[in-house]
């Protein structure tokens, strides 16, 4: 390791390094607060209040119909994912065995690693194009469900394994049943960690675009029914906003990403907060 | 295994079977395209549905396509590999020296806010930095970055210019830095602290500078390091949006240098869907199939070998 080299020099190499990095990682830190700065600023400076209160096409009105739009999809994709992805959690914390366990994890590792168009291409075909659902909400929101998947069940995997051993054996020593102990034990106490895990993955799903550009469509008004109904979402806005060569959409693309990001970040902060919560309680 | 459980099981095998049907959908729908274009594929950088509106005519292994359609994916593949190739070349030395300034140089509270805030680059959409990378990135790429390049570097043919737009190669591959970033310094970073405690003082007792001892513990730290690398890899090729607005689009050209117009194959497919539905031969639907097949191949091959070496993905928004 020490090699025979002035000590004058390994002193200097260690100190440029030390500086190197830390001005790198200012340099990162500064460029986050840029990308930040820029786009709240940007939209502060093109900000007309008609943008919140009316709908609008991307190119004129307002961004209403997205906003809605945008919920309604991760609304709706949240509920089909856990759905299946509390089952999954439960199945690898109760049920399985190393075979069926390692088969679980697997898919959920392998779901996460999945590209957001792919998700996006399947979607299409089998939703939209077999399914006959059209561009809707419900091709939509099935389609981000898939991506959502795998968070939500790491996070309820998680969150489960974090309920003491002790109430779980408790449990079971008063004779409760294999069900009855997952849902009045690991599930209530796993509560506040399941909704901050549910939090993270809406704030990742209400900033995707590529699996909606060919499920959800688009839509100047709000969608009148689940299928066969094309819905609008912000981050279509942002997309085909800031390519319009006019001011307007410009300023709609950056107000639209300025809610985007606001809503991430809150919705970031208040699952951090349970999160923080929690593990100072156990 | 008693009811509940068997009911359980069948729920928890819903995502294993849509896992499996992405699959073997994408390869059904590939089939036509396979046969009809061969290792064209792979070779050939022209992508032309044909003439639409005339009759699909019978092609190879009597597959149908519209007169004079060809698919070649190489000037995608290409950009794929360009844009996640340069992006890594910034990510694995930047996340090396931070993790080493940040664990050895800095004290421990002020390192964990740093790493922290780091983290919410993951948490910003892949549109906007895309929006950030058009009106942001790309003039200040073209009007200060790119004449010194051409003026300092421009003995080198691809440095060469004129440079016409901001963007291409070189916005796609910053603002994908900025995206895998995240992902490789969490997992550097975490393998790194839960080797230092260990290894620290033995080694700077012998003697060694902190810069030393730190590239030492790396060392010890080099397969999930290599892990880390093949994770953020994995969203490189995948990574959509941002590249799609800060790419230029390239099609049926092959980048001739640094400035020019490119194209990848998650971005080729978000902007050439549309086209498959002028198509009614399905051919070029087909092709779009196959790309991403391909696509979704090569992504899960480098975050399953990233994992071999890593552990278990850190998802995004988990690492904090």
């Amino acid at each position: 390791m020490v090699r025979a080299r002035g000590m004058g020099m390994r002193r200097l190499r260690d100190a440029l390094v030390g500086a190197a990095g830390l001005a790198i990682s200012a340099l990162l830190l500064a460029a986050l607060l840029l990308v930040l700065a820029y786009v709240f600023y940007g939209a502060a400076l093109r900000f007309e209040p008609e943008m919140l209160l009316t709908m609008g096409n991307t190119t004129s009105g307002g961004l209403l119909n997205a906003i809605v739009g945008t919920w309604l999809l991760s609304g709706l994709a949240l509920a089909i994912s856990a759905l299946l992805a509390i089952f999954v959690a439960i199945d690898i914390a109760q049920y399985a065995g190393a075979r069926v366990g390692s088969l679980l994890r697997a898919t959920v590792d392998t779901m996460a690693a999945i590209p957001a168009m792919v998700y996006g291409l399947f979607g299409f075909l089998v939703f939209v194009i077999y399914l006959g659902m059209g561009y809707s909400l419900l091709a939509g929101s099935l389609t981000l469900s898939l991506m959502m998947i795998p968070y939500l069940a790491r996070s309820t995997e998680t969150a489960m394994g974090n309920v003491p051993k002790e109430l779980v054996a408790a449990a079971y020593a008063l004779g409760a049943s294999r069900w009855q102990v997952i849902s009045r034990v690991l599930l209530r106490f796993g509560r506040p960690l399941i909704i901050s895990g549910a939090l993270l993955t809406v704030s990742i799903g209400a900033g995707e675009t590529a699996q909606l550009l060919y499920t959800a469509g688009w839509n100047p008004g709000l969608p009148t029914w689940f299928t066969h109904s094309q819905v609008g979402y912000l981050t279509y806005v942002v997309w085909a906003g800031i390519n319009q060569p006019t001011p307007y959409p410009q300023g709609l693309a950056f107000v639209a990403s300025a809610l985007l990001v606001g809503m991430i970040l809150v919705l970031l902060l208040i699952s951090k907060w349970l999160e923080g919560r929690e593990v100072r309680r156990a | 295994m008693r009811s509940d459980g068997l009911l359980i099981r069948i729920a928890s095998m819903i995502p294993v079977f849509f896992l499996v049907s992405i699959f073997i959908f994408l390869l059904y729908e590939s089939i036509p395209s396979i046969f009809y274009n061969g290792w064209n594929f792979f070779t050939s950088y022209r992508w032309n549905p044909g003439i639409t509106y005339q009759e699909p005519v019978p092609g190879p292994f009597g597959f149908r396509a519209s007169p004079g359609a060809s698919f070649g994916a190489l000037l995608f593949l290409f950009g794929t590999a360009a844009t996640s190739a340069l992006a890594l070349a910034i990510v694995v030395p930047v996340t090396l020296i931070t993790t080493i300034a940040l664990a050895m140089h800095t004290p421990r509270p002020m390192s964990r806010a740093v790493g922290a805030s780091m983290q919410l680059f993951a948490a910003i959409p892949s549109v906007v930095y895309g929006l950030w990378g058009i009106v942001f990135l790309e003039p200040l790429l073209l009007k200060y970055v790119f004449p010194w390049t051409e003026a300092t570097l421009g003995f080198i043919p691809w440095f060469r210019g004129p440079a016409t737009s901001g963007s291409g190669l070189v916005a796609s591959s910053l603002v994908l830095a900025l995206m895998v970033l995240p992902i490789t310094s969490a997992i550097v970073l975490d393998s790194f602290r839960s080797l230092q405690s260990r290894f620290q003082a033995p080694i700077l007792s012998l003697g060694a500078t902190r810069t030393e001892a730190g590239i030492a513990i790396l060392g010890f730290a080099r397969r999930q390091v290599v892990g880390a690398v093949f994770l953020g890899l994995g969203r490189a090729l995948g990574e959509t949006m941002a590249v799609l607005m800060t790419c230029g689009g390239a099609i049926n050209v092959m980048p001739v240098d640094i400035y020019s117009p490119i194209n990848t194959m998650a971005a080729a497919l978000a902007a050439l869907l549309d086209s498959a539905f002028i198509d009614a031969s399905g051919m070029t639907l087909s092709a779009l199939a196959e790309l991403g097949l391909f696509l979704m191949i090569i992504s899960l091959a480098s975050s399953a070998a990233g994992r071999a070496l890593a552990g278990r993905i850190v998802l995004r928004g988990e690492a904090w």
